[in-house]
């Protein structure tokens, strides 16, 4: 069902080097290029904006007929495969790098946008996808059945969409035909108010949609069905922010690869994983313990010289007045000043089961594995997040997530949102992604 | 101290309910809201509370603990085949045993562990779940439940049996189905295990526990037998002694213990055992030596005639 697919790892080919080129390519491509995605693509054309939503709710509040519901109502404009309850239900353990995931996916798209839209059965299914990357959620739908309200565990799912980063969601109370009475629909929606603001989301503002997801499914009762759906899915186009293109990003390629070439200087080679270089700009060199600017005098491709590289391409990058003994493999080269190189952060981990590869043992605090980003090998000392009631007494077993601080030998370019994996002795014992900066 | 915490947040939800009368509301709306924020009654059932008791705010409160009762056992009926693998293992000690400063330090060891499973994660995380978990375990661990014929100081005790456990004015059953009623999954209590120590023998007994984040739970039974009996008051000794334990329940759990000092099947790797292991969760100079090495040195060093984990249980939330 899944589809593992490696983000473009042609070899990068140099015009002027080609003695050098069988090197660059045997080196060991880090895992961080995978992307799981399903597979109806075809249908779809990319040239809308994508973004990840994810319904989060009480197991009989709707989720899945909401879910049934959207791809029903947009099919008939063409957005979406109509994807039923059931198919919709499966919800199948995927694997991606390794680690074993529930959740489904179903994709639809409205005039505006094209959605992947997540739904997994547990916090830790969701914990997980953020941490791996798989199924990242940059905004979501909370679900509520009007003759319930919230319910105690109403605030664990707010909780998770905070862990997970999501600034903004949108809340469908479902199955309002079972109330008849306008005042208790008032009273979920304050209620539901509170609720956002006590956990900081914007409590005043977020859409807030009464419907009927059966009504929409079964086209009956247009006014609470089909409408409210499409209310719906216009307040997620107005209300959620698209998360940023990677286009449109700062410039930034981690370096694979370090070349000196006579007669032509330093090239540092990689792939590009976010913005544009542009011949001739100034660039930086970060990380390592080894940061300095300079000047990008020629871009190679495929033994070409260009005047400009974008994310996803592999770029040779001829550096101005840099000896090769300045860069090494693991830094990054970026745009200035758009990333800061670190020492320590606080991330959000997950420790692989043996299963899945990683350890069969805890560890305590103070554990020093290898931590990789990008193309950087560096040693870490890991503790358990500043605050934690005692730390010195507790310990991370496999299956867990755990949030910790990560403090680095040599400092590195990272910044929120960075992913790495743990390794020790040639096993990957974790994965994780950064939440905070610290220094 | 998590579980202090826990029984703390437990606590105010308690006095939460005995605040109920004096809180000054007007209108049916606002009313309904109250009647929610005490009881986490589904809206339409706080509604119906008090149209029936004609708006008297008290009588709705009545009546939904009433409803509460009906209800939930129709809601736990309807939900029963639904599948719980997610959950919270809890565990209570009430006698620590020998020198303890947990029960009466008597030389009785008295604690349960038990095994409470719901659907989602997302319910087990939340304080109504772990505060039914806590109170379970406690129930457990106090109940007049002997072992008959059995060697073994773990008894495993028959869940049917003990949801028709009464607790003040209920039972543990419908404890469970009170929280059904209000969080809408299936919960249900899997397993529940009593250790007790074992009579005559000329051994000491202790028990050492600990808890990983309500997913993994270990009880250790530590038989000792000291050259004199006034070891146990002596403060030096116990503290080390403590320390030890702890380190040796968080030891049971961290690993994937399933023997003492032999493998329990021939196939099981070599870590499985708890002799064997890497002692990590004692830290200092001493996580790299063996645990059964530790244990033999400690008892050197204190002048024991024996120190043995005499038996353990090790459980993790929705496996065997």
């Amino acid at each position: 069902m899944l589809r593992v697919a490696v983000c473009r790892a042609a070899p990068a080919v140099f015009a002027s080097s080609s003695i050098l080129s069988p090197f660059s390519i045997s080196r060991a491509v880090l895992p961080i290029n995978f992307v799981a995605r399903r597979g109806y693509a075809e249908i779809f054309s990319r040239t809308k904006p994508h973004m990840n939503i994810g319904t989060i709710g009480h197991v009989d509040h709707g989720k899945t007929t909401l879910t049934a519901a959207i791809t029903k109502v947009l099919a008939e404009t063409g957005g979406a495969i109509f994807t039923d309850y059931a198919q919709i239900d499966k919800a199948p353990e995927e694997k991606a790098r390794g680690i074993t995931i529930n959740s489904s996916h179903v994709e639809y798209e409205t005039d505006s946008r094209h959605y992947g839209h997540i739904d997994c059965p547990g916090h830790a299914d969701y914990i997980k996808n953020m941490i791996t990357g798989a199924a990242q959620m940059d905004g979501a739908i909370i679900v509520v059945s009007a003759t319930d309200g919230q319910m105690p565990q109403t605030r664990e799912h707010l909780l998770l969409a905070r862990q997970v980063g999501i600034k903004k969601l949108v809340v469908f109370i479902n199955k309002v035909d079972m109330i008849n009475d306008p005042e208790m629909l008032e009273l979920v929606d304050m209620e539901i108010r509170d609720l956002l603001s006590t956990y900081n989301f914007d409590g005043e503002n977020t859409p807030i949609i009464m419907g009927s997801a059966l009504a929409a499914l079964d086209g009956r009762d247009k006014e609470i069905g089909v409408d409210k759906i499409l209310e719906l899915v216009k307040a997620c186009d107005a209300w959620l922010d698209l998360p940023a293109r990677d286009l449109e990003k700062p410039f930034l390629m981690p370096i694979e690869d370090v070349f000196s070439i006579s007669g032509r200087g330093t090239v540092a080679t990689g792939r590009v994983e976010r913005g544009t270089a542009l011949k001739g700009k100034e660039v930086e060199i970060l990380g390592l313990g080894n940061s300095f600017k300079t000047t990008l005098t020629g871009i190679e491709m495929f033994h070409k010289e260009l005047e400009r590289a974008e994310a996803g391409d592999n770029m040779g990058a001829l550096l101005r007045s840099t000896r090769r003994e300045q860069v090494r493999r693991g830094q990054v080269l970026i745009e200035p000043g758009s990333m800061k190189a670190v020492k320590k952060f606080r991330s959000q981990v997950y420790v692989l089961t043996k299963d899945e590869g990683g350890r069969y043992t805890p560890f305590m605090q103070g554990y020093r594995p290898q931590l990789y980003l990008r193309t950087a090998d560096v040693t870490v000392t890991l503790n358990f997040a500043e605050g934690t009631p005692d730390a010195e007494e507790k310990m991370a077993m496999p299956g867990d997530n755990v949030e910790l601080d990560c403090e680095l030998i040599f400092d590195l370019a990272v910044e929120v949102g960075s992913r790495f994996t743990l390794r020790e002795a040639n096993r990957t014992i974790g994965t994780g992604v950064v939440t905070k900066i610290l220094e | 101290m998590l579980k202090f915490s826990k029984q703390a947040q437990c606590g105010r939800r308690l006095a939460l309910h005995r605040l109920y009368s004096s809180v000054p509301a007007t209108s049916r709306v606002q009313l309904v809201g109250e009647l929610r924020k005490l009881s986490n009654a589904p809206i339409i059932k706080a509604r119906q509370a008090l149209d029936e008791s004609n708006g008297d705010f008290d009588a709705a409160v009545r009546w939904l603990e009433e409803d509460m009762r009906k209800s939930g056992a129709a809601k736990a009926e309807k939900v029963k085949g639904r599948a719980t693998s997610e959950g919270l293992i809890s565990i209570s000690v009430l006698e620590g045993g020998m020198g303890s400063r947990i029960g009466s330090g008597s030389g009785l060891v008295r604690a349960s562990i038990i095994e409470l499973n719901c659907e989602s994660d997302f319910v087990s995380r939340t304080d109504e779940f772990a505060c039914l978990a806590n109170e379970i375990s406690g129930i457990v661990a106090r109940s007049q439940t002997q072992q008959h014929g059995s060697f073994s100081p773990f008894t495993s005790l028959s869940v049917e049996n003990l949801l028709q456990l009464s607790h003040k004015t209920s039972t543990v059953g419908s404890l469970i189905t009170d929280l059904i009623a209000r969080i809408g999954e299936n919960i249900s209590l899997r397993r529940a295990m009593l250790l007790t120590s074992p009579s005559n023998s000329n051994s000491a007994y202790r028990v050492a526990s600990y808890l990983h984040q309500g997913r993994v739970g270990a009880l250790d039974l530590i038989s000792l037998r000291p050259s004199q009996s006034s070891l146990f008051k002596d403060d030096t000794f116990i503290g080390d002694l403590e320390k030890l334990e702890r380190g040796l329940a968080k030891q049971t759990a961290g690993f994937m213990t399933l023997g003492i000092n032999e493998k329990r099947d021939p196939e099981d790797e070599l870590e499985t055992v708890l002799y064997e292991q890497p002692f990590m969760m004692l830290g200092g100079e001493n996580a790299s030596v063996t645990v059964g090495k530790v244990l033999d040195q400690w008892q050197e060093k204190w002048s024991l005639k024996e120190f043995v984990v005499s038996d353990f249980t090790r459980w993790e939330v929705g496996k065997d």
